[in-house]
């Protein structure tokens, strides 16, 4: 059975949602998109765990990561996403206002695909989303669903 | 020695003294003997044989025989010249009268008496005349020497002796003055001078020989150097010095001079002078004056060993006193104990450092003092395996019981053959209590340092995590603004008019903008933040590189670029290279308007410190602005002219504190603007760790 390919959008900022959306559509990326706005629901949802333990999905095929996201925190989201075998092998996109150095490095540590730095330039953004979209969901080779291995 | 010479060199010799003692004495000889005669003639004529050398040497022995005194040698040498009256004595009889007579003026008694025993037909001449008063004289003579000699041996200060010498030996002779001269490291000091007129005066002395006036020095000397008597009858007109300067001048007459002599040892010289009357001393007088001198010669030595010794006790005393002195007053705490640790001497401050007075502690055991027998178990094994302790420290008792923080210092001294201890002892409560203290405030401020470190990493993290929420939560709504104003014209431009569309722009140009101040007021509080890492930047490099940049960024420019080769310092690579970047980029933007832009970067030597200026040809700014240039936010050009935020200068200058350096700007309006940095002094950068 071919799987969905889901987009996980872990951002607490609605405003930050809506622009996103709209840089996905200008970007033509129709994929579904799961927009999550704390850490651990996010953890949750990853782990089917919670309020989504009675839910059946794969693993989302991108996860977008705000840094800045109530209770744990967009780093600490992503050092358990890396930790966790089922989820481990998920390519994770850093997208947060921050241009902090230690972020970045942090992020990049802990296993980050990629980095993006959202600027308030809107087109600016959208030609990010534009290259960032098609790569990681067309070209990038998925890793298989260990859930379904197990 | 004769046999051993050359014949000619002989011959020539006994031609030269032909004419003086040998002839004299061959002539006694050869009037002996009536044979030699010729043979001395032959000497002077014939080649000189083997048995004439014999020959002479028998007459020499022979004259050696007669006894004639080496002494008297010079003088017989003196009188030949004269050819006194030998040759008329042609008989061998004639002669020996002559010799005795001659032996007899030259008081060679001892010969003489040789000769007499000899020809006992001599003798009558010499005894017919002292026959009569010898033995009255010899008599009185022997009394008078025994006194003065049981006065001199009793006699043991030095200074009576030399008087009671004195005394004795010018109270018996014909005398005007005696001199007592005592030999001192090789010179003579006159000590004792007597005169006698109508009656005997005798002063101590204290005299060089050089200094005393009046006698004949030379003869003096002569004594001092052959240690023979010398007698004159006449000293100016006849004997050894009749031809000394001295002697003439003061016409000296009758003067006898004698060696006091202990064992061949010179220890002083006895001279008498009489210039009234010639020959005042008779032979006689020469042996009892030389009897009296060598009576003295003992009891000098004697008085001499007295004095030194008194001399020697005096100077003990005197160190004794002085040392005694010194332990009393030294201003710090000495005892001296024996080996079982009896307090043997105690100076005035240990007394005081104790408790008592010297009386009280002298006799006392010195372990009593210590407190703590574990301390002082402690001290005393530490004394006995190193032989000495230093500033040990611990607590002490006083002789009431009272205790007080001490430092005592011990070490094993030898005397009298046996150990004992010299102690040093100092009551070291005051400055104990007074470091006490010290350690006190020095804990104290090491609190408030810790503690001020600590409110102050709170006061960074605290910065941190704002600079933090700043970077995260100021941008976002701006995000909102400018996505949403750009949705509308993207989505909605149909229904705007141009103003609407206006409007919406300057929104977004406002919201870009505000995006760039943020980011700029965390890149200065990035700059503050900063842990700096400093090594040697090369500046020409970073010059170069940001040069590389502009011109990539606006290849539209035309901007003529100067700068210097090989410029370094010492300082943070990044922050230097920020706040050069900032200067250049101010350079850059303010030349626009100068179709002939140029900038400079060199270094100058200003107050002896290593300067760099930056220089450029643009629009400069009012030097009464000066104080704004490095404040934050302020610009001193309109922004739609010179778009900017006001925080690059702020920022640079920033940099440069935290290098501990300076930076200044200079500049007239439409005249270009020069700024001076310098990233700190080497006595600045230890503070700053560069």
């Amino acid at each position: 059975m071919l799987k969905e390919k889901t987009i996980l959008l872990i951002e607490d900022n609605p405003d930050d949602v809506e622009l996103t959306h709209r840089a996905l559509k200008k970007n033509k990326i129709a994929n579904r998109v799961e927009v999550i706005n704390e850490g651990d629901k996010a953890l949750d949802y990853l782990l089917h765990r919670g309020s989504y333990s009675e839910e059946n999905h794969s693993n989302p095929a991108l996860i977008l990561l705000d840094l800045k996201i109530p209770k744990v925190d967009g780093i600490n989201v992503l050092r358990q996403i890396r930790s966790n075998e089922k989820t481990q092998l998920i390519p994770v996109v850093i997208l947060t206002s921050s241009k902090e150095e230690q972020d970045l490095i942090d992020s990049y540590k802990l296993g980050a695909n990629s980095y993006i730095c959202k600027p308030v330039n809107l087109p600016q953004f959208v030609e990010a989303m534009g290259h960032l979209g098609p790569y990681w969901l067309i070209l990038n080779e998925q890793p298989p669903d260990l859930e379904g291995v197990n | 020695m004769l046999k051993t010479l050359q014949p000619i060199l002989c011959y020539s010799i006994i031609e030269k003294i032909g004419e003086s003692i040998h002839a004299e004495v061959f002539k006694v000889v050869k009037k002996e003997e009536h044979g030699r005669l010729l043979i001395l003639k032959r000497i002077n004529t014939d080649i000189i044989s083997k048995e004439l050398f014999s020959h002479i040497d028998r007459q020499i022995r022979y004259l050696n025989s007669l006894g004639i005194p080496k002494v008297l040698v010079p003088r017989l040498h003196k009188d030949a010249g004269k050819k006194i009256l030998l040759k008329e004595h042609k008989e061998s009889l004639a002669s020996k009268f002559k010799a005795a007579e001659l032996l007899k003026k030259y008081h060679a008694e001892r010969n003489l008496s040789l000769l007499t025993e000899k020809h006992p037909m001599l003798s009558p001449i010499k005894k017919k005349k002292e026959l009569m008063k010898a033995p009255v004289f010899e008599r009185l003579d022997t009394l008078y020497l025994l006194n003065a000699s049981r006065s001199i041996n009793q006699e043991l200060e030095l200074d009576k002796l030399l008087k009671t010498i004195m005394k004795f030996v010018l109270e018996r002779l014909g005398a005007q003055a005696g001199y007592l001269f005592m030999l001192e490291d090789e010179n003579l000091i006159l000590r004792a001078q007597g005169t006698k007129l109508r009656t005997l005066n005798i002063e101590l002395k204290e005299e060089k020989l050089c200094d005393v006036e009046g006698i004949g020095h030379a003869i003096l000397q002569y004594v001092k150097r052959t240690k023979e008597a010398v007698k004159l009858g006449n000293a100016s007109e006849e004997g050894l010095f009749k031809n000394n300067k001295e002697v003439l001048e003061l016409e000296l007459r009758s003067v006898l001079c004698l060696p006091i002599l202990k064992q061949q040892n010179l220890l002083g010289i006895i001279y008498l002078q009489n210039n009234l009357i010639k020959s005042a001393f008779t032979e006689q007088n020469v042996e009892s004056t030389s009897f009296l001198a060598s009576q003295a010669a003992i009891s000098l030595e004697n008085a001499i060993l007295v004095e030194n010794m008194k001399k020697k006790e005096e100077e003990l005393t005197e160190s004794e006193q002085r040392y005694r002195i010194l332990f009393k007053n030294v201003p710090i705490g000495v005892s001296l104990t024996n080996s079982n640790g009896k307090i043997l001497d105690i100076n005035n401050i240990a007394s005081m450092t104790l408790g008592g007075t010297v009386k009280e502690l002298e006799g006392t055991d010195v372990k009593d003092y210590y407190w703590g027998e574990k301390d002082r178990d402690l001290a005393l094994k530490k004394i006995k395996d190193n032989g000495f302790i230093s500033r040990y420290e611990s607590i002490f008792k006083r002789i009431d019981g009272s205790t007080f923080d001490g430092r005592l210092s011990v070490n094993l001294v030898q005397w009298c053959g046996e150990d004992h201890f010299l102690t040093i002892i100092e009551d070291i409560t005051e400055s104990k209590r007074v470091e006490g203290e010290l350690k006190l405030h020095r804990d104290h401020l090491e609190d408030l340092v810790k503690k001020r470190t600590a409110l102050l990493e709170v006061a960074n993290r605290e910065l941190e995590s704002f600079s933090y929420s700043v970077a995260h939560d100021l941008r976002a709504p701006l995000r909102s603004m400018d996505g949403f104003s750009t949705a509308l014209l993207e989505d909605y431009s149909d229904k705007l008019d141009d103003q609407g569309i206006h409007y919406l722009n300057r929104i977004k140009d406002s919201s870009h903008r505000m995006a760039i101040l943020i980011d700029d007021l965390l890149e200065l509080s990035r700059v503050t933040r900063r842990e700096m890492a400093c090594k040697n930047v090369d500046l020409t490099k970073i010059a170069r590189s940001i040069i590389k940049d502009l011109r990539m960024n606006d290849p539209k420019r035309s901007v003529e670029v100067d700068i210097e080769e090989g410029l370094s310092d010492r300082g943070d690579p990044i922050l230097i290279k920020q706040a050069l970047g900032n200067l250049f980029d101010n350079s850059w933007k303010f030349t626009r308007a100068n179709p002939k832009a140029k900038i400079e970067f060199g270094a100058v030597r200003i107050d002896g410190e290593n300067t760099f200026y930056l220089r450029d040809n643009g629009i400069g700014f009012d030097m009464k602005y000066k104080d704004k240039l490095f404040l934050p936010f302020q610009r001193l050009h309109s922004l739609p002219e010179f778009p900017g935020t006001g925080i690059g200068l702020a920022t640079v200058q920033r940099i440069i504190n935290r290098h501990g350096g300076k930076i200044s700007g200079e500049s007239e309006p439409e005249k270009g603007a020069t700024f001076y940095l310098r990233f700190g002094s080497e006595d600045d950068r230890g503070e700053f760790k560069c």
